[in-house]
């Protein structure tokens, strides 16, 4: 069981193709308090990970370079409730139609940014259902 | 003034019409070789002709066309639009034009710009309306090419200025001071600028790895003509893949200028790679970083942003396996790189 003087760090998936970028993004989660799954550059990394790493919530590029696109982890984490934040240098416009609506930050982004769309992410009533992937 | 003849006005009507016929002539030799689809419609809007052009490209007949017929060449989504626009023009004698698709003779849709002015007589009255439709296919799809274009070097954009931002960020982490960030930062962002203009020869389809390698370590070969060896079967890399190799080999061989082979007048380096026949579950790409007759290094177990881009971010983006050794001559760096959309043989 937890000791409830020192909560779980909040784990957060992160997809990104790019190399420099998903070191940076990496640094800025972890810098942010959380602790990072992966970072993954492949939807194949991605979905390996999920399955046998406990998750809270992710942050998922868009395209992965040679036309892979994370949809599929996007859809595997909805399905089972993990909220999710789309990090893209195309901004809302480059989402699939059914994630239209979900929150994205466009790159580059500052940590202040990032600790807003997070918060939003775990402290918005609507993500209080929020499940942790086990 | 002496009254015509009988025989004078038998000839001059005989030459009015001939006159008539040859103009008829002239206007449907000019309706039927323009590249345009043409017609003409009374003032209330009924279409009475068409030229050839429009009936090559419907397959229809005058019998289809006369009238409102036309409706039945228009595409389901649009016709509704085009004819409620079109009535006002007619009721309100003021130019007509749309943009909308037209169905060609064998089915298939294309876009068509379309015009239509009043000819009007000396009272002003509207006696006919001339229409025309341009074909504008490839101009919308010229469009749609250039909007994607632009969209995706948005995009190109973004990534490189969060690329800047990392290297940034990492420079400024093992750096002691603002000079010495600087130092640390400015090479690392000239390699990513030299990789930029590499992919932009080639439209960022892809980069050949030999250009990759040489373009990175050139400014490092300046001041040791010979001592680099770069040799290896034509590999083609994806613009990102490109830009994670070259980054790599900016940090090896910074590091082998500070402290391992090329940092002394006799040391070498040699990057060479091959097709992996091992016969392992995927084919690959090995690739050897090898430094001799480097001064003596001793073994570190420092973890910088270089090791970090290596064994991980590149490892990870990659699909790949590497291993990176100081040995007593430099550094060793083996890479192991599956063949990938991003990783190709040319």
């Amino acid at each position: 069981m937890n000791d409830v003087s020192k909560p779980t760090r909040l784990r957060l998936l992160v997809l990104e193709d790019e190399a420099l970028v998903s070191m940076l993004i990496e640094d800025q989660v972890i810098e942010l308090g959380f602790s990072v799954v992966g970072p993954a550059a492949t939807v194949k990394q991605a979905l390996a990970l999920c399955a046998t790493e406990p998750i809270d919530g992710a942050l998922l590029d868009v395209n992965l370079g040679g036309g892979q696109r994370s949809d599929p982890v996007a859809d595997y984490l909805d399905k089972r409730k993990v909220p999710f934040l789309f990090v893209t240098g195309y901004g809302q416009a480059g989402l699939d139609p059914r994630f239209a609506d979900r929150a994205v930050l466009q790159k580059p982004f500052a940590l202040p940014e990032l600790r807003r769309e997070l918060n939003a992410m775990f402290l918005d009533p609507a993500a209080a259902g929020a499940q942790r992937l086990a | 003034m002496r009254p015509e003849t009988d025989e004078q006005q038998r000839q001059r009507r005989l030459d009015a019409e001939a006159a008539l016929r040859e103009g008829d002539i002239n206007f449907h030799l000019l309706a039927d070789s323009i590249p345009q689809l043409a017609w003409m419609a009374q003032p209330d809007g009924w279409i009475f002709w068409y030229n050839k052009r429009w009936y090559d490209y419907t397959g229809t007949t005058f019998a289809d066309m006369e009238g409102w017929g036309w409706r039945r060449v228009h595409h389901p989504d649009h016709v509704d639009r085009v004819v409620a626009r079109l009535q006002r023009s007619w009721e309100t004698g003021s130019p007509w034009e749309d943009t909308f698709p037209l169905k060609r003779h064998d089915g298939e849709y294309c876009w068509f710009l379309s015009r239509a002015l009043p000819v009007r007589d000396d009272k002003g009255r509207v006696l006919r309306w001339f229409g025309s439709n341009t074909d504008i296919t490839e101009l919308r799809e010229a469009d749609e090419r250039q909007k994607l274009l632009v969209d995706e070097l948005n995009h190109r954009v973004k990534n490189t200025l969060a690329s800047v931002q990392s290297l940034a960020r990492q420079s400024a982490r093992s750096a002691t001071d603002i000079e010495d960030f600087m130092q640390r930062f400015e090479p690392r962002l000239l390699a990513l600028s030299r990789m930029h203009s590499l992919l932009a020869r080639d439209k960022w389809q892809s980069a050949n790895l030999i250009a990759v390698i040489s373009e990175t370590l050139a400014p490092f070969a300046q001041g040791a003509p010979g001592r680099i060896e770069i040799l290896g079967p034509a590999v083609l890399l994806n613009p990102t893949a490109a830009v994670t190799l070259a980054m790599a080999m900016q940090e090896l061989a910074t590091n082998a200028a500070k402290y391992g082979s090329l940092s002394v007048p006799q040391g070498r380096v040699s990057v060479t790679w091959n097709q992996d026949l091992g016969g392992g579950p995927q084919p690959a790409i090995n690739l050897l970083w090898e430094e001799t007759n480097g001064p003596h290094v001793a073994p570190s177990n420092r973890r910088g942003f270089g090791s970090r881009l290596i064994e991980q971010g590149l490892a990870r983006e990659l699909n790949g396996e590497v291993s990176l050794e100081l040995v007593d001559t430099g550094a060793r760096c083996r890479m192991r790189l599956p063949l990938s959309s991003k990783v190709a043989l040319a």
